[in-house]
C-alpha cells in the first residue's frame, strides 16, 4: 500500500521535504500540528516514564497515521488510507523509507546539528505539592531575573493558568513541569536545589 | 576587508506622522530589553512553534528588505552582495560577521557576535541558562541574503546557530543548510502599507498645552536619532542599551502570529501573552526612555525638564523621533492617568494588512504609555543617573506603589480613526 502523503518536519516546525504528490492537505498546517503534538508527548515519556519514543501509530477516522522521529531533531509523518491493516502500513513505510533514505541521509548529514539540547528532566519531590510550591515560588522570587513576571512567563510555558500558580492548586505532575521550567529560566541544572 | 555602503542615505523619515523607512521597508529602533524579551515570550511556551514563527518572520521580512537592497544598488556578484549584506547587518546594529566559509546555495559558515548574544549575555549570563542561541532574526536575514544574492527560489535556505557564547562556545556560528528543503510558505511583502495614508483617519485636538517646545525637543532627537549606526562591532550602543534599526514588519509579523495562534488554540493563555506582550515594551521604554531623560545632553534640549509632566511630554516626543508614530498626549492627570494618542502607530494598521485580523490589541504602545507614567511618577530620575534592572524590578514589584498599567482604548484594527492608548495605575498608590 502506497501511502497517501509523506512530510519530513524540522526541529523547529518547518517542513523539509514533502510528497509532492497533488493533495487536497495543508501540509503546513499539519507539519505545525502534528510537530507541537509530538513535543507534547515526548516531554510526557521523557519526563515521566523517562522513555523515548521510536515510533507514533496514530489511527483516526480518515487516515492512518506513522510518525518516526528521525536524527537531527527531524519527524518522519507519513498518512495511508484510515482502512489499511497495520502490517500493509508498516511495509509501506519500510518502503518509502528505503525510497528516502539516501535523499535524507544526505540532507542530515549536511545538516550540522543546531544547538538545542533534550529537555532535562526533573525528579519530583517526595513532599506535598502545595508545600513544595510554596518553597518553590520563594526561591523563585529570589532568584528570578524578572521577579515581577516570571509567574506570568511560568504560566505561558507550562500552559497552567496564573490563577492556580497564586493558589498552588496544582498536580503533581504540573508541579514537576513548574520545577523544570523554573530551573531553565533561573539558569539552575536539574539537580541543583 | 569590509565593504562599506553608504546606508544612511536610505534612511527616508516622515516628519509629519514620525514614521521612517529604509528602502521602503517602516524600520523602528528598539533597544534590547525590547528584543530579547519579546523574542523570548514567543519562544517560551512549548506548545506554540515559536521558533518557527521566529525565523520565518525574520526570512520574510529580511526578504522584503534585501530584494530591495539589490534591486538598488546592484551588486556585481553573489560574492560583492553576501559582504553588502553583512555591512548592512553591522549598520542596523544587529551585530558584525566574517564569512568562514564562503556562502554558496548549499553551504557555508560565518561567525562573528550578534545584537541579541550580545544583549543576552548583559542582561542574563550567570542568572538564567539556555540551552540553544538567541538569533533567530540573524538566521534568517542570512538565509533571505543567500537566496537573494544567488537568484534562488525564495524559501529554500535554512540557516542555524551551530554555536553560541550562550551556550558556551567563544562566538556565535551561523551554518547554512542544503537548500534542497520545502521551501518556507511566504507571504507577500507590503512595505508601508498603510502607513501614511491619512484617509479615514482623524486624530481630535487634545487641547492639552505641552509645558515645553516638544517639536523642536523631537526634531532635535530625530536628527540624533537618524545618525545612529552600528560601530565596528556591529552595535549600536547608547543611553545604556544596544539599540537596533530594525525591521516593523518582523516585530509584526511575531507578534501577530503567535498572538493568533494562541488565539486559535490556547485561548486561556491569551491574556498572559496579552501582558507579557506588552511587558516587551514597557520593560524597553523605561530603560531606554528613562536613560535619555536622566541624560543631560538630552535634558539641555528639551531646556531642561523639571517636573514630571515634563518627562512624560518628553516620552512622547521620543516615541516620535525613534519612529514609532504621532504620538501625543492627549490627556494627563499628573500621578493618576494618560492618555496617549497616534493618528497611526507601527503595530495596528501593519498587522491588519498582514494578517487581515481585526481585534488585535497592541502591545507596544500600551506598554510605552504605562512606562512613561511609572518613570515620571514612581523612579527618582536625576540628572546623569542611570536606571538599572535593579531598580526595575523594585518599581514592577510595587516597592513604590502600584505601577502603571497600559491598555488599548483606540484603535485602527477595531476600525477606530485614530488610536488611543491608557495609562492607569493598577492598585493604590
Amino acid at each position: 500500500m502506497e501511502p497517501m502523503f509523506w512530510v519530513l518536519i524540522d526541529d523547529e516546525g518547518l517542513i523539509l521535504l514533502q510528497d509532492q504528490q497533488p493533495t487536497h492537505l495543508d501540509a503546513e498546517f499539519l507539519a505545525t500540528t502534528i510537530y507541537m503534538g509530538y513535543i507534547s508527548m515526548r516531554q510526557a515519556m521523557e519526563g515521566e516514564l523517562q522513555t523515548q519514543i521510536q515510533e507514533i501509530i496514530l489511527p483516526t477516522s480518515q487516515h492512518l497515521i506513522m510518525i518516526r522521529p528521525l536524527p537531527g531533531e527531524t519527524l518522519l509523518v507519513v498518512l495511508f488510507p484510515e482502512d489499511t491493516a497495520l502490517g500493509t502500513a508498516r511495509l509501506g513505510m519500510k518502503r518509502l523509507w528505503s525510497q528516502l533514505e539516501p535523499r535524507l541521509q544526505q540532507l542530515l548529514s549536511s545538516m550540522k546539528p543546531s544547538l538545542g539540547a533534550e529537555h532535562s528532566t526533573v525528579i519530583p519531590s517526595r513532599d506535598s505539592v502545595r508545600e513544595k510550591w510554596e518553597s518553590l515560588r520563594s526561591m523563585i522570587l529570589e532568584r528570578a531575573p524578572d521577579p515581577a513576571f516570571v509567574f506570568k512567563r511560568l504560566a505561558l510555558r507550562t500552559g497552567i493558568p496564573e490563577q492556580r500558580l497564586i493558589s498552588g492548586d496544582l498536580s503533581a505532575e504540573e508541579l514537576h513541569r513548574l520545577e523544570s521550567h523554573a530551573r531553565t529560566i533561573l539558569g539552575l541544572s536539574p539537580n541543583a536545589s | 576587508m569590509n565593504v562599506h555602503y553608504p546606508w544612511h542615505e536610505q534612511l527616508q523619515r516622515n516628519p509629519e506622522l514620525s514614521f521612517t523607512t529604509f528602502f521602503g521597508e517602516p524600520v523602528v529602533l528598539h533597544c534590547h530589553h525590547f528584543n530579547l524579551f519579546l523574542d523570548q515570550t514567543i519562544e517560551d511556551p512549548p506548545y506554540v512553534p515559536g521558533r518557527r514563527i521566529l525565523f520565518q518572520n525574520a526570512y520574510e521580512a529580511s526578504l522584503c528588505l534585501l530584494k530591495q537592497v539589490k534591486e538598488t544598488l546592484h551588486f556585481a556578484d553573489p560574492g560583492e552582495a553576501i559582504k553588502g549584506f553583512l555591512d548592512l547587518l553591522k549598520f542596523l546594529g544587529l551585530g558584525t560577521f566574517e564569512v568562514v566559509e564562503p556562502l554558496r546555495p548549499d553551504r557555508g559558515r560565518v561567525r562573528g557576535m550578534g545584537h541579541y548574544t550580545r544583549g543576552w549575555m548583559d542582561k542574563y549570563a550567570g542568572k538564567a541558562r539556555r540551552d540553544r542561541g538567541v538569533e533567530y532574526f540573524v538566521r534568517g536575514f542570512l538565509a533571505a541574503g543567500v537566496d537573494v544574492a544567488f537568484d534562488l527560489e525564495p524559501g529554500h535556505t535554512r540557516v542555524q546557530e551551530t554555536q553560541s557564547p550562550i551556550t558556551g562556545e567563544d562566538v556565535v556560528e551561523l551554518t547554512i543548510q542544503t537548500p534542497d528543503v520545502h521551501p518556507l510558505p511566504l507571504r507577500e511583502c507590503i512595505g508601508l502599507g498603510d502607513w501614511g495614508n491619512l484617509e479615514g483617519r482623524q486624530v481630535p485636538q487634545t487641547g492639552v498645552a505641552p509645558p515645553f517646545d516638544v517639536d523642536a525637543f523631537t526634531t532635535s532627537l530625530s536628527e540624533i536619532a537618524d545618525q545612529l549606526a552600528g560601530n565596528e562591532q556591529g552595535l549600536i550602543e547608547g543611553f545604556h542599551v544596544y539599540i537596533t534599526r530594525h525591521l516593523v514588519r518582523y516585530y509584526n509579523g511575531i507578534s501577530a502570529d503567535f498572538y493568533l495562534y494562541l488565539y486559535q488554540h490556547n485561548r486561556d493563555m491569551v491574556s498572559i501573552a496579552e501582558d507579557l506582550l506588552q511587558e516587551s515594551g514597557h520593560v524597553c521604554v523605561f530603560h531606554t526612555f528613562g536613560n535619555m531623560l536622566a541624560d543631560p545632553g538630552i535634558q539641555s534640549l528639551a531646556g531642561g525638564l523639571p517636573t514630571r509632566e515634563h518627562y512624560v511630554f518628553a516620552t512622547a516626543a521620543i516615541g516620535r523621533a525613534l519612529g514609532f508614530g504621532d504620538w501625543e498626549v492627549a490627556q494627563l492627570e499628573p500621578g493618576a492617568l494618560l492618555d496617549l494618542q497616534t493618528s497611526q502607530e507601527y503595530e495596528g494598521c501593519q498587522f491588519r494588512l498582514l494578517q487581515g485580523a481585526r481585534d488585535l490589541p497592541l502591545f507596544f504602545m500600551p506598554g510605552a504609555a504605562a512606562a512613561a507614567m511609572n518613570l515620571a511618577y514612581l523612579s527618582d530620575l536625576p540628572e546623569g543617573s542611570i536606571l538599572t534592572h535593579e531598580e526595575y524590578n523594585r518599581l514592577m514589584m510595587g516597592e513604590r506603589g502600584a505601577p502603571f498599567h497600559g491598555r488599548t482604548v483606540r484603535g485602527c484594527l477595531k476600525g477606530d480613526a485614530y488610536t488611543l492608548v491608557r495609562a492607569e495605575r493598577s492598585g493604590p498608590s
